[in-house]
């Protein structure tokens, strides 16, 4: 067992020396603690303002990218390979019933 | 409220209204609920069928990030009344506990000042639409205030609200 302070208790119980605490240390305390509890008014304003920025800044990509056009495009291709099956099957049955004829 | 499950808040969510019901929140989602599916309609039957989508896209986005607000507060055992969603602000509470109040009771002054402001607006720029519908320039006024103006106002306007925030 240490019955000496060596030259590390030194350097930590100096290290205590030259601190100061500020008068406001509580009140910066309890505004870092409830940094996260905004009050109900504050609180409400941020929602509002996200919704209005990311509306903007989804309008904006979608009249950039036209991606409304490319996802008719893709849909009126699928429907048109659709078409296009339903038509040949329907050729295909018929051809049968034909030959069944 | 018990807490509810994170994955259906999220799915919830995404459909605007359904992520109140969830909650508990019953009148509050309904009344989004109607506003989000009435409002294409409508818009489209007085010719300004063009805004339509700009303000469904904000009421997702604000019943979005208002639902897991809402989802939070009960988590952290906050009290979340089943309020009003339009006229949240423009009830009157004194009037609260009679029975069977009518709308100009529940409905205050300055409540009725945005509603008939709001349809004026409304009824002045249906009006513009219809006398300049034949109009080349005015297609292309609409076009481009629909496509970037508006929404760059948005942006703007959510910008000052957050900085307003922080005074």
């Amino acid at each position: 067992m240490q019955n000496k302070r060596d030259d590390f208790d030194t350097i930590i119980i100096n290290s205590f020396k030259d601190i100061t605490v500020s008068d406001e240390y509580n009140k910066k305390l309890m505004q870092k603690l409830h940094k996260k509890q905004l009050p109900d008014s504050k609180r409400n304003n941020l929602i509002p303002s996200y919704a209005l920025i990311a509306a903007g800044l989804l309008s904006i990509f979608l009249s950039i990218t036209s991606l409304q056009v490319h996802i008719t495009n893709f849909e009126s291709r699928f429907f048109d390979k659709a078409v296009i099956t339903e038509i040949n099957q329907h050729s295909i049955i018929n051809f049968i019933k034909q030959l069944g004829e | 409220m018990n807490n509810r499950n994170s994955f259906l808040t999220f799915v919830t969510a995404c459909i605007p209204g359904v992520g109140y019901m969830y909650h508990g929140l019953i009148k509050k989602g309904v009344q989004v609920l109607f506003l989000y599916m009435l409002i294409g309609p409508i818009l489209y039957f007085i010719g300004l069928g063009f805004l339509s989508h700009l303000i469904k896209i904000c009421i997702w986005f604000y019943t979005f990030f208002d639902t897991f607000a809402v989802s939070n507060k009960i988590k952290r055992g906050e009290y979340v009344p089943d309020s009003e969603f339009i006229f949240k602000n423009y009830v009157n509470t004194e009037n609260s506990y009679s029975v069977t109040p009518t709308w100009n009771e529940r409905i205050n002054r300055q409540g009725w000042v945005i509603l008939g402001s709001f349809l004026i607006i409304l009824g002045i720029l249906s009006i513009l639409n219809q006398v300049f519908i034949d109009s080349d320039i005015y297609k292309y006024i609409r076009s481009y205030a629909s496509q970037y103006f508006i929404p760059i106002i948005f942006i703007v306007i959510g910008v000052l609200i957050l900085f307003r925030k922080k005074d």
